[in-house]
């Protein structure tokens, strides 16, 4: 295999594992012509189902969908490879479409605030010329485009020369090397052709045209209730008819001041499509949230299982959150939560993953994350300034930074409060004062801010200095204070609100989700006895020779992740405990912001107990010391290094 | 409640203590064990899902409406959206509008291809009305979503009106004609059902 290159042609030996590469690279294409084949069928089915008065096409409105669809990824895929540093081809793919979708909503949002016409093409406009900026601004700085190449080692070797140390990885003699601006554009990427990347490049486009048909066929199961259907669909659709918040506004504010506006302008990029609604767009990203907690657990899992059986570890992990009942309603409702839901893993996701090495297009993920968070709930700052918190007790990036990577939610919640207030109030006759602009909410938002913005400046030096590794537990404490001081501020409601929560846990739509969630921390803690049984005295368990996946695990103290999921939960009981609107229901909003946290409580939850299906045999003692101990201190090293 | 979730939390302490005895002593069957209760709470999800969600799942093609009909929101009658009736109508099609809806007709002008007024008798306008009963659909016709952003006059409405359409008799017809009573309910007729009644071209 090694001297192919001395064989001629006619007398290759037969290679079983190149035939299997070449299998495999086919499989995209497969699974696109099969899913156009199921997205035909569905049209053809769909004709009996279509309704009858409706004097359009079936096949022209399908069609319209998957390119609707398909022009979101390419938009998202290419704003990514333009800002791309550290994040792998895989999670470019991944994360393109939430991308996109946040782009179209930022440009939407702004046209609308500043009063301008809001178009089709004016959109389009503004994020073509947000990529171009980035991409002129990457190439002022002599950074080239990564290569489209889904090899890690390939990729590495891309990402060294764009951090100039020379193209072979590893080297100590070239780790020093620096190379001109010159040679990166040019030799940087010769070692992958331009051919090789084209094809890499049709296959993601493949795959993802192949999803776009799936999600097109009318068959995914998606939920509306009345606030899907006239908040966020058919307002959509008033938006793109209106074309002006002043206008659509009229004597009436309650829109804008009930409902987020992210959803709404998703709805209204569909409309102009001529479509109905925006759920082909939630199908996507359900299909896409799947595909993204599989490879999270997967690359987490990766050093304690074969490949295989990582691969099934995944498919498990993904089939028990899959079938959460409680998730399976909440995803596929077309209401805010759901999406909060998705950014909300994705944020966390890259946390994590900023935590190994902090980049710059992690940092623009976070920030544009934040952002469509805050857009699309009243309360969606505070769970973002909680998430900023989260990442500074994991000092993920410096105070600073993070506060600058806050800045712009804080901002547009800002900015949005003065506008409905000074502009917009100063016209209707019929203003609301109600929901985001209540006195007792827009002190919530204001102290968010305040809080989150002094905590990541003054007091997280502090903090960090007084409790060291204990920073997270004292954060919790506080927030477990903040709530039983609210609860007992007025008792007889506290017990309404208790028994309400406890009551949804057993109530319709809930299935036996509650029994698996205590199961799972059942095991989170029983995995913790195994540690101690492995190690005597219960120091220094490592089953696995990749220490950096030791990280993974349920540590002697609880650090970010499992702080990700639990302040999350307090953040939405303090809110809605103030709010007073916990309330026995499925459509309780209180009651779906608490499981917007479910996708990151399975992914904590699933791979800490990947050591229960760890073959016994295979475990055995730590010969150096825990490295990854403690998540927050024993990161610092870590980070210090990937700064550099 | 409070009982029930005591002893719910108490089954899994029990729980955690015998697991934890039985991993110090028999790890591999302690394993097995745990690994066979996490399917069984999967199996137990999946058929809850599979009972409770899917009767829920109309099928209505592209119109998605996986929603009310079923047991999880059986008690709301939020499905029925006049609106997602009434927009594929209107769309692609040419509306006549008598005097007496003139009230809609901002509505129409917005969201059908084409409108044009006419005059009916009011004896004319009476039997057009009195084919009611035949109509296949009707459904209050709050105007609350598009119509309520678009155009606040609509709001003014203090009782919500009727909106009666026969859609049988609308497939395949390119004009439709809106006629409206004195409560203000409004009728959508096919131009052949108008025809008929009224001996108008």
């Amino acid at each position: 295999m090694n001297d192919r290159h001395t064989n001629p042609a006619f007398t290759k030996p037969f290679d079983p594992a190149r035939r299997q590469k070449k299998f495999r690279s086919l499989l995209p294409y497969l699974f696109c012509a099969v899913s156009a084949l199921i997205l035909t069928v569905s049209m053809a089915l769909n004709r009996g189902y279509f309704h009858h008065l409706a004097c359009g096409s079936v096949v022209w409105y399908q069609v319209k969908q998957a390119l609707a669809l398909f022009a979101l990824f390419a938009v998202g895929y290419l704003f990514l490879k333009v800002i791309q540093h550290h994040l792998s081809e895989l999670w470019v793919c991944m994360l393109a479409f939430p991308t996109a979708v946040c782009l179209w909503c930022f440009c939407s949002e702004f046209l609308l605030l500043a009063d301008f016409t809001y178009r089709f093409w004016r959109v389009c406009f503004l994020i073509g010329a947000g990529t171009l900026a980035c991409y002129l601004f990457r190439r002022a700085r002599h950074i080239p485009i990564q290569p489209v190449t889904f090899s890690s080692h390939k990729a590495e070797s891309a990402d060294n020369i764009i951090s100039g140390k020379g193209v072979s990885t590893g080297s100590s003699d070239s780790a020093g090397y620096d190379i001109s601006a010159k040679d990166k554009c040019s030799a940087g990427f010769s070692q992958i052709s331009a051919r090789t990347q084209f094809f890499t490049l049709s296959r993601i486009f493949a795959a993802a045209f192949g999803i776009c048909c799936l999600v097109s066929t009318g068959w995914m199961y998606v939920i509306f209730n009345y606030d899907s259907y006239y908040y966020f669909s058919d307002y959509g659709k008033a938006l793109t008819l209106m074309m002006s918040y002043k206008d659509i506004v009229s004597d009436n504010s309650f829109v804008l001041t009930n409902i987020g506006q992210f959803l709404p302008l998703v709805s209204s990029y569909m409309t102009y499509f001529g479509l109905d609604s925006g759920a082909p767009v939630l199908s996507f990203f359900i299909l896409n949230l799947y595909a993204a907690f599989g490879t999270a657990v997967y690359e987490k899992v990766r050093g304690r299982f074969s490949a295989k059986q990582a691969v099934c570890y995944a498919g498990c992990s993904l089939l028990l959150l899959a079938s959460c009942s409680v998730f399976f309603m909440y995803t596929h409702w077309i209401l805010s939560n759901t999406y909060i839901l998705f950014y909300l893993f994705f944020l966390f996701y890259l946390g994590k993953e900023s935590w190994k090495a902090p980049s710059v297009d992690r940092a623009i993920l976070i920030c544009l994350y934040g952002l469509a968070i805050t857009m699309l709930r009243k309360e969606g700052l505070i769970v973002v300034c909680f998430v900023f918190i989260c990442y500074s007790v994991r000092r993920l990036y410096s105070s600073l930074i993070l506060a600058l990577l806050f800045l712009p939610s804080a901002a547009y919640q800002l900015f949005y409060i003065y506008w409905l207030r000074h502009i917009i109030y100063a016209r209707t006759t019929l203003a609301f004062g109600t929901s985001l602009l209540s006195d007792n909410f827009m002190k919530l938002i204001l102290l968010g801010i305040l809080a989150a913005f002094c905590y990541l400046l003054f007091l997280h030096f502090i903090a960090e200095r007084l409790l060291k590794r204990y920073l997270p537990h004292a954060m919790t404490l506080f927030l477990i204070a903040a709530l039983c001081y609210f609860m007992l501020e007025d008792l007889t409601r506290s017990i309404d609100f208790v028994d309400a929560w406890l009551r949804n846990f057993g109530g319709t739509g809930f299935g036996f989700c509650m029994l698996q969630i205590l199961l799972l921390l059942t095991l989170v803690l029983l995995t913790r006895t195994l540690r101690d049984v492995h190690s005597g005295s219960g120091a220094g368990f490592s089953a696995s020779p990749d220490a950096s996946t030791e990280e993974a695990f349920i540590k002697p103290h609880y650090g970010y992740t499992w702080f990700f999921v639990l302040g999350n939960v307090l953040i939405t009981l303090i809110i809605y405990r103030q709010k007073g609107n916990l309330e026995v229901g499925i459509d309780n909003s209180g009651l779906r912001s608490l499981y917007q946290i479910i996708p990151v409580f399975y992914y904590a939850a699933m791979t800490a107990i990947a050591p229960l299906f760890e073959k016994p045999l295979t475990m055995k003692r730590s010969k150096k010391p825990q490295m990854e101990d403690c998540e927050i201190s024993g990161n610092r090293k870590g980070n210090r290094e990937n700064s550099k | 409640m409070f009982k029930e979730a005591l002893v719910t939390v108490l089954c899994f302490i029990v729980i955690y203590i015998i697991f934890r005895v039985l991993l110090r002593k028999k790890e591999l069957l302690a394993k097995q064990l745990l690994a066979g209760l996490l399917a069984l709470t999967l199996l137990l999800n999946i058929g809850y899902n599979v009972h409770a969600f899917f009767p829920a799942f109309v099928l209505d093609g592209i119109n998605y409406l996986g929603d009310a009909s079923g047991n999880l929101f059986i008690y709301n009658k939020e499905s029925e959206f006049s609106d997602q009736i009434l927009f594929p109508v209107l769309q692609n099609r040419a509306v006549l509008i008598d005097e007496s809806a003139d009230f809609y007709a901002l509505f129409f002008n917005t969201f059908a291809e084409k409108t044009t007024k006419v005059s009916l008798t009011a004896d004319e306008r009476a039997s057009l009305i009195s084919t009611q009963d035949q109509l296949s659909f009707s459904d209050r016709f709050p105007i609350v979503s598009l119509a309520n952003y678009a155009f606040p006059e609509y709001m003014k409405i203090s009782e919500i009106p009727m909106l009666y359409l026969d859609e049988e008799a609308l497939v395949g017809e390119d004009t439709l004609v809106a006629v409206a009573d004195e409560d203000g309910n409004l009728y959508l007729f096919a131009q052949s059902t108008y025809r008929e009644v009224t001996g108008h071209e």
